[in-house]
């Protein structure tokens, strides 16, 4: 099989300015999906009245529902534009995903070094800041490296409501030019040169944590 | 000799389960005071009221003058009283160090290099100076005591309280950390300490309570306590440890 | 506004095509999730060897399968293999072929976990015991493997069944396919439609995926505090 590499050649500024929106659409999505994650846990962890329960719902009704359906609702039915709907959609998606790795974090932080601060004259405020959070987001690292990687990988499916990503560029490269082998290669190529370097940074950061604080 | 902490008729429960049930003692200055007792006997759940971390349903906790209960400043209080737990609890993620310079410099404003020179002090007393820059991780269970000890000690405290510092330790670090609490005594420090070992009780208290189901049962000092106890109740709890010897 | 309309959803005949398209939406999955555990457990035992033989290209393919998206493979094989390599796979096959080795990848990762994070005083006070090899095996190490390993793979059920709706890439006419003409047939006289529709095919995941999460997190609370 022979494939056009002028045509590929010329092809990559195409992949560039996709991949471009890409990874911001990914990079504003997963910021606003740790706020939503951070914010939900924490009223969790605080057990705020009223909030419980609406912020688990949330929870469930975000990890159980895929991606492609939130888009689509938000987009055709509640006729929010493409990319701020794409943001959306995954700050939605993975607030829960984030929450989840929150609250598992902060309830990894045991109920007795609490008591201990409290003991020492720290505040409510000056303990959840100084001795529970700290301890609370390092455990929570690989978790949350993992959903970086796992929302990363999802915004590939944001071309569904016209967005120009890389899929977006792939699929009209197959159905306006036939270059069908040409475009798979380029979508693999770029997919690999955006998610390798994230892996490797996540798995590093995975390892320091390991073989830091932990252990009694 | 001034009093400086009384505790007067003191009553809590959990639910039906009456913890302590008319508690009254008083701890002069400069004294320790041993207080043991079969667990849940109440015992922790005292101690834990004394500095707010258990609130109490009816009597009176008056520290250093001052009535504690609900609208009690607890910060405040607390940052005179010290309180070493069994689980040590020093914070994982921070360095001996700075484990122990957190609340001088938090709670009492003081300057990084200041509390730093007090910790350092602390942590020669100890014999632990070496591992200033070591994480939790990286001591023993003796050593994560005696740091524990240091941290609450940082805070210049007028008293101190010990839950059964020794209880997850084995005998050769428990002897460890009752050496450095032998040390803590000769130098004057206030000191309630709850303790299941008998014969440090015997060593180091100048008073001693035995409490069995939410009441003092025994008051007095505590070589007359273990040579001639004058309850049942004692009597049957001093035999039950002759037993598991 | 949207929010009229809704009366797309109480017409018989759109509740039964979407009906349709969600039985080829479950059979999918279904089928997926069957090949998917049995390869996956056998790659999984096969992966337990520490080999170099075995342990480079197990990695190779788990690493491969997980850095690039789903969508990407679909994509791969749809447009790619099938057509340049001459293979007439239908929609459904590809998308049945994709998933089975993208679960089966996951499930392999799961089963070589949950056996080889068994600690090893399992297998000595087992020994000590004087139980042979395969008793070890037979009634310590695989009955605690499978309390870990059913959740797990529970889960990994409804991660696949979540990744369903990516088959309306591929012209599979499944249950979102399906909402999508009963929209595209309604669009002048119900501007609301995909609302609607976009909204119950939301509620019939959810409705399919929670319980099954559910299940997953009761059992691994159960048994881990076994």
């Amino acid at each position: 099989m022979e494939l056009d590499y002028p045509n590929m050649i010329a092809s990559i500024p195409l992949f560039a300015r996709a991949a471009w929106t890409t990874l911001w659409i990914a990079a504003s999505g997963i910021l606003l999906a740790g706020a939503v994650g951070l914010a939900g846990a924490f009223c969790l962890y605080l057990e705020l009245p009223y909030l419980a329960r609406p912020i688990k719902a949330y929870i469930e009704i975000s990890r159980n529902t895929p991606l492609l359906v939130q888009l689509f609702l938000l987009h055709f039915g509640l006729k929010v534009d493409a990319l701020p709907c794409a943001v959306m959609a995954l700050a939605f998606l993975g607030g829960g995903y984030m929450a989840e790795a929150f609250r598992a974090g902060l309830e990894a932080v045991e109920r007795s070094q609490v008591e201990s601060a409290l003991s020492l004259g720290l505040s409510h405020y000056e303990t959840v800041r100084h001795v529970v959070l700290p301890q609370a987001l390092i455990s929570a690292v690989p978790a949350i490296g993992a959903n970086v990687i796992f929302l990363l990988k999802e915004t590939s499916v944001v071309s569904v409501v016209a967005v120009t990503d890389i899929v977006a560029v792939a699929k009209d490269l197959i159905s306006l030019y036939y270059e069908t082998a040409e475009a798979l290669v380029m979508l693999v190529i770029a997919y690999l040169i955006l998610l390798t370097p994230v892996c490797l940074a996540v798995w590093r950061l995975e390892r320091k944590v390991k073989y830091a604080v932990f252990g009694r | 000799m001034s009093e400086i902490l009384a505790v007067r008729n003191l009553r809590k429960s959990f639910g039906p389960h009456v913890v302590l049930d008319g508690i009254d003692f008083s701890v002069d200055e400069g004294k320790v005071l041993t207080i043991i007792g079969a667990s849940g006997c109440g015992k922790s759940t005292l101690l834990r009221t004394i500095n707010g971390l258990e609130a109490f349903d009816g009597g009176e906790i008056v520290f250093d003058g001052e009535r504690l209960g609900p609208g009690t400043d607890w910060r405040r209080v607390r940052s005179h009283i010290g309180m070493v737990f069994q689980s040590y609890d020093l914070f994982n993620h921070l360095k001996v160090i700075d484990n122990i310079t957190l609340a001088p410099i938090k709670v009492q404003n003081k300057r990084k290099e200041e509390a730093e020179e007090i910790a350092m002090n602390l942590l020669r007393r100890i014999r632990l100076d070496d591992k200033r820059n070591a994480y939790p991780r990286e001591l023993s269970g003796g050593q994560k005591q005696r740091v524990a000890i240091a941290r609450a000690l940082a805070m210049q405290p007028r008293i101190m309280l010990f839950d059964e510092i020794t209880a997850s330790l084995d005998p050769e670090m428990s002897q460890e950390v009752l050496e450095a609490l032998l040390e803590l005594a000769a130098t004057k420090m206030t000191m309630i300490v709850v303790t299941h070992e008998m014969g440090f009780a015997k060593a180091i208290g100048d008073d001693l309570l035995f409490m069995d189901d939410g009441k003092v049962v025994e008051r007095g000092a505590p070589r007359d306590f273990f040579a001639a106890p004058r309850t049942q109740r004692a009597r049957r709890f001093l035999s039950r440890f002759e037993y598991q010897i | 506004m949207p929010f009229s309309g809704a009366e797309i959803l109480f017409d018989p005949a759109n509740l039964a095509r979407l009906g349709e398209g969600l039985i080829v939406t479950v059979r999918i999955a279904a089928i997926s999730i069957v090949f998917a555990f049995l390869f996956g457990m056998v790659i999984g035992v096969i992966a337990l060897s520490r080999s170099g033989f075995v342990q480079i290209p197990y990695q190779l393919f788990l690493q491969a399968i997980r850095i690039v998206p789903q969508i990407v493979w679909l994509f791969l094989f749809f447009f790619g293999f099938a057509r340049l390599l001459g293979w007439n796979w239908s929609g459904e096959t590809t998308g049945i072929v994709v998933f089975s080795i993208w679960g089966a990848a996951e499930m392999a990762d799961l089963v070589r976990a949950s056996i080889s994070s068994l600690p090893a005083h399992q297998t000595q006070s087992a020994l000590a015991l004087g139980l042979a090899r395969s008793q070890i095996y037979l009634h310590v190490l695989i009955p605690q493997a499978v309390r870990r390993l059913i959740p797990a793979s529970i889960n990994l059920a409804t991660r696949i069944i979540k990744t369903t709706p990516l088959l309306v890439l591929i012209t599979i006419v499944e249950v979102l396919k399906v909402g999508q003409q009963l929209i595209e047939a309604k669009i002048l006289t119900n501007p609301a439609a995909a609302f609607w529709i976009y909204g119950l095919i939301f509620v019939i995941y959810f409705l399919i995926c929670f319980p099954i999460a559910v299940l997953s997190r009761r059992l691994e609370a159960k048994w881990s505090a076994q």
